[in-house]
């Protein structure tokens, strides 16, 4: 991965972290892993969740919670799948 | 670590005034007429910028419209059928579109249809069903993002006291409004958290031209008996459960019906 790269996925991750922290503003203070699972790390519930896909559609780019609910098993529903799944 | 609950300021004239100039908007099913136009009136009156739904009552909403406008409200008229999909969706999203949010939704289009159960056709009960019940469903799935966005929200459903207490008749009605009541919990449970309250008001006797057949066979008040309401003795609570002084009130059905319910009859000839 290039230095333009790795800068852009940072980037992406810090955005995606900063609308999970706006859907459940009690881990504003934890540090937020790519590999952390939604629902098992963070604690987010399903509510939570399409609360977050609204939000993820509204600022970063196309989100489809279906494909992503349905693939769950897959990618454990990590902060990285979202960043896998959203389509800019 | 639990967080220490903090009560909500009682709100200060300032505040009120400031939460009128805020200009919420609100919803509300069934508003040209009886309880859902003093609803109207109510919301108008404390600020709100009011939304009401009629389906066929194109006089009775456009008055409605003029006393608010007249009296420096703000009120729209929106001719749309709760029991149907497509219609909620587009009523929600012109609302949506002009306001920019929708802070309350007021479900309280209903409909009256009363027969003995063994003389309710199927096609009555589903229609009753339909309008009451999944009315309310269908209008409550189509605020709720907005809702969602803003972090802030109010459902109210009017329910009846015929839940507990149905004539002989209110089968198909009653069943309706208990489902009502159901749902109010289990949205509440759901979405509470998220700063959406959704309670419910179930109005006893109101004489509304709805319950003016059911009113004119049961004759006029009873001396054992509360008065028969007016619209008005509806509509105050439920714009202060629309307000930000429920904040504490969640996921509840309060009566308003004069006290009929916790009468008891008396006396050999009951009163």
């Amino acid at each position: 991965m290039s230095a333009t790269e790795k800068t852009a996925s940072a980037a992406a991750l810090d955005e995606i972290v900063a609308l999970i922290i706006e859907v459940k503003p009690g881990l504003a203070d934890t540090k937020v892993l790519p590999s952390d699972s939604l629902v098992d790390d963070l604690g987010l519930d399903s509510l939570d969740i399409l609360q977050l896909s609204r939000k993820i559609n509204r600022d970063i780019g196309v989100f489809d919670l279906d494909s992503w609910s349905e693939a769950a098993a897959e990618h454990g529903r990590t902060v990285q799948s979202l960043l896998d799944t959203v389509e800019e | 670590m639990t967080p220490t609950p903090t009560a909500p300021a009682t709100p200060t004239a300032a505040q009120e005034t400031q939460e009128a100039q805020e200009a919420r908007v609100a919803i509300v099913t069934g508003g040209s007429r009886g309880i859902g136009a003093a609803i109207c009136r109510r919301l108008a009156a404390a600020g709100w910028r009011v939304h009401l739904t009629y389906r066929d009552a194109d006089t009775a909403a456009k008055q409605v419209v003029e006393e608010i406008l007249a009296a420096g409200g703000h009120a729209v008229a929106h001719r749309s059928d709760v029991a149907d999909e497509q219609a909620v969706q587009a009523l929600v999203e012109s609302v949506t579109a002009a306001e920019g949010a929708i802070h309350a939704l007021v479900n309280n289009a209903g409909v009256i249809d009363d027969h003995l159960l063994m003389l309710t056709s199927t096609a009555r009960w589903e229609q009753v069903l339909r309008v009451n019940l999944t009315g309310p469903f269908l209008m409550s799935r189509a605020v709720l993002p907005a809702m969602l966005d803003q972090g802030w929200g109010r459902i109210i459903n009017v329910s009846s006291n015929s839940v507990r207490i149905p004539g002989a008749g209110q089968t198909a009605y009653a069943a309706s409004k208990g489902g009502v009541e159901a749902l109010t919990r289990g949205l509440a449970m759901e979405v509470g958290r998220k700063g959406i309250r959704v309670n419910c008001v179930a109005p006893g006797r109101v004489r509304t031209d709805m319950t003016g057949p059911v009113a004119d066979k049961l004759g006029g008040d009873d001396a054992a008996g509360p008065r028969w309401g007016v619209p008005e003795d509806i509509s105050g609570l439920v714009a202060f459960l629309a307000s930000e002084e429920a904040d504490y009130i969640q996921g509840q059905t309060i009566t308003a019906d004069g006290g009929r319910l916790v009468m008891r009859p008396r006396g050999k000839g009951g009163s």
